[in-house]
């Protein structure tokens, strides 16, 4: 099916930047939070926005926005024990099943993440705080991590009803591999 | 009813493979649905997808992570078995010794006794076996190391176990350290007796130059003081948790970076890769409060309270019953997964039987840890056997004695609670 793989590879690419963003979130929160500490501890003068910014913002950005490319990698942690002992073909339909159930739950994110986000456009919502940081920034994070999961998924469900292994990749011993990220995130170094 | 179903739905889609984390999400949206339709599902995914992920405790994991994949990138890990195992090499069973010590600072490190147990296999299982150890023991040595490292700070589990059961950060990873530090101990005098006693499968040390001891000091030495630095500053309660993890973080940046050992390149490759990890935990949790909000709702967890305190046996076999039902499930379970799906519901009955929740932290963590070398399951010993190429069967021969060691560990900690809760209660507050 040319249409699928297509589908994978432009979902793959929206992944990439994505990741990147969460990554950058995750390089911020530690230099805020850093900084704050070194303002406050050596100049008496913590920064004061550097929690909001945090909390509301990084953190969000870092979770949602890897939530799919880490689906994609197998990065979230599966029980695997009953689905090595399945035949392939049930095995297919098992997890074509699993992605049929998580679809409706992210559009359940993705419209009530938008819902929010509108609102607190149309209301000029900001975080109460020293910096009055607006809140549908932290607001639309979410209909984009659920929203880019949702493709993730469809892509994914499409490979499986079409025959394919979907994807998730495939391991020797995906119980091991799954069930801790660091391990197999270490020899092969991070391939493409 | 409808509690009891939603729960039996949240099994079937773990035993189907499902991620915990979507697992719980779509069981407690569908109890949602059954209980008020779909304005109370939307209600809830609308108040709970932010909430649960925006506190300030929780930066505690990711910034933790990130400092584990910093120094793991960095290849300090690496140096630490060479490093051990000359300073410790002349004790009887030396070399052994020097695998414990190391897999704890590893595991402590990168908060994962699977990682920690992989690692190992592939440097130090060789450097025993050159040395004469029987593969039994040194495979069994490598599996059981990893689990060690749960309790030493910065841990996780402990982490992610104070903010489900809303307990001090602080307290919960000082909690860990004595009873980390007495497992550590007591598999040393099991080693050094084993090699005294039984010299063929433990074979005696080889002493080392001084001038080895102080060059390898180079690189592990920065590492250790940045532990103790981290720790130190939690217990004495200068700085809050999340602050710790973010300085110690930076501070692994820094250190690789002087080092030399850590490129731009690879500084990139450990925040994606921990942006990965920390992106895992967090889903679960906002699964779980979907799940949680379900069984909230259904007042399950307070029908479970009080069924358990009605129940006329003492407190202390319902104790061992739930300690029992860790332990099992640490053999096949993620500690992630277990202290999410079981804290929750097990709290409340642990807290109205008047234990104490750090300490119920504490043993759960550890018992849990203990499951993973447990026969015929133990997930670690799996890894061992995997890379390198033995049969399992023969692990988990080797490991009998250590696993002992670990129980008698679990049972001592479990009679004496003083034993973990000295340490976090001459803390300030």
């Amino acid at each position: 099916m040319k249409w699928i793989s297509l589908a994978d590879r432009e979902v793959a690419r929206l992944e990439r930047i994505a990741i990147i963003g969460a990554s950058l979130c995750m390089l911020f929160m530690m230099l805020v939070v850093a900084l704050d500490v070194v303002m406050r501890y050596l100049f008496r003068a913590p920064l004061g926005w550097g929690y909001d910014l945090v909390a509301n913002f990084l953190m969000v950005g870092a979770t949602f926005l890897a939530v799919s490319e880490t689906f994609r990698r197998g990065g979230h942690v599966a029980v695997n024990l009953f689905q090595n002992m399945m035949r392939p073909n049930v095995r297919r339909w098992v997890d074509a099943a699993s992605a049929l159930m998580v679809i409706p739950v992210l559009l359940a994110m993705v419209v009530t993440g938008w819902q929010s986000t509108a609102r607190a456009v149309a209301r000029d919502e900001t975080i109460p705080g020293i910096v009055p940081w607006p809140m549908w920034a932290s607001y639309i994070l979410v209909p984009i991590g659920a929203g880019l999961l949702m493709l993730r998924m469809g892509a994914h469900l499409a490979d499986l009803l079409s025959g394919g292994k979907g994807h998730v990749p495939e391991t020797v011993d995906p119980q091991i591999e799954t069930t801790d990220p660091a391990v197999d995130t270490r020899p092969e170094g991070d391939e493409r | 009813m409808i509690a009891v179903l939603g729960s039996l739905l949240l099994v079937l889609l773990l035993a189907m493979g499902m991620p915990v984390a979507f697992a719980m999400a779509v069981s407690g949206v569908a109890g949602l649905f059954a209980v008020g339709g779909l304005d109370l599902v939307m209600g809830m995914v609308k108040s709970s997808t932010i909430s649960s992920v925006n506190s300030y405790e929780l930066i505690t994991i990711p910034m933790f992570i990130l400092m584990a994949e910093f120094i793991i990138i960095s290849r300090i890990a690496d140096e630490l078995f060479d490093a051990t195992a000359v300073w410790v090499g002349r004790l009887p069973g030396g070399l052994g010794v020097a695998v414990v010590l190391a897999g704890a600072l590893f595991g402590a490190i990168s908060g994962s006794s699977t990682a920690s147990a992989a690692t190992l296999s592939s440097t130090a299982l060789p450097a025993m076996m050159r040395q004469g150890y029987s593969l039994r023991t040194a495979g069994a040595l490598v599996a059981i190391t990893g689990t060690l490292a749960i309790l030493i700070p910065p841990s996780i589990a402990l982490v992610l176990y104070a903010i489900i059961a809303d307990v001090s950060v602080g307290k919960l990873l000082i909690a860990g350290v004595v009873p980390g530090l007495l497992s550590v101990m007591a598999l040393i005098t099991l080693i050094i007796g084993m090699s005294l006693f039984r010299p063929k499968a433990v074979p005696p040390g080889i002493r080392h130059p001084w001038s080895k001891k102080l060059s390898v000091l180079r690189i592990t030495l920065p590492m250790l003081i940045l532990f103790g630095a981290v720790t130190g500053v939690l217990y004495a309660g200068i700085t809050t948790p999340t602050e710790a993890s973010a300085m110690g973080a930076l501070a692994a940046l820094v250190l690789g970076a002087v080092q030399g050992r850590l490129t731009l390149r690879d500084a990139g490759r450990a925040l994606v890769s921990a942006a990965r990890v920390s992106c895992m935990i967090a889903i679960i949790i906002l699964g779980a409060h979907i799940f949680g909000y379900f069984f909230t709702l259904t007042q399950t967890a307070t029908a479970i309270v009080s069924w358990v305190s009605g129940l006329e046996v003492s407190v202390y076999w319902v104790m061992l019953v739930i300690l029992v039902i860790y332990l099992i499930l640490g053999c096949f379970l993620d500690q992630v997964a277990i202290l999410i799906l079981t804290v929750p519901i097990m709290l409340p009955v642990v807290v109205e039987l008047g234990f104490d929740p750090v300490w119920f932290g504490v043993m759960v963590v550890m018992v849990a840890e203990v499951g993973m070398i447990t026969p015929p399951m133990g997930l670690n010993v799996f890894v061992v056997a995997r890379y390198t190429g033995q049969p399992v069967h023969e692990i988990f021969a080797g490991i009998l004695p250590f696993f002992a060691c670990m129980l008698g560990m679990v049972i001592i900690l479990g009679l004496m609670p003083e034993i973990i809760l000295w340490l976090p209660g001459q803390m300030s507050n």
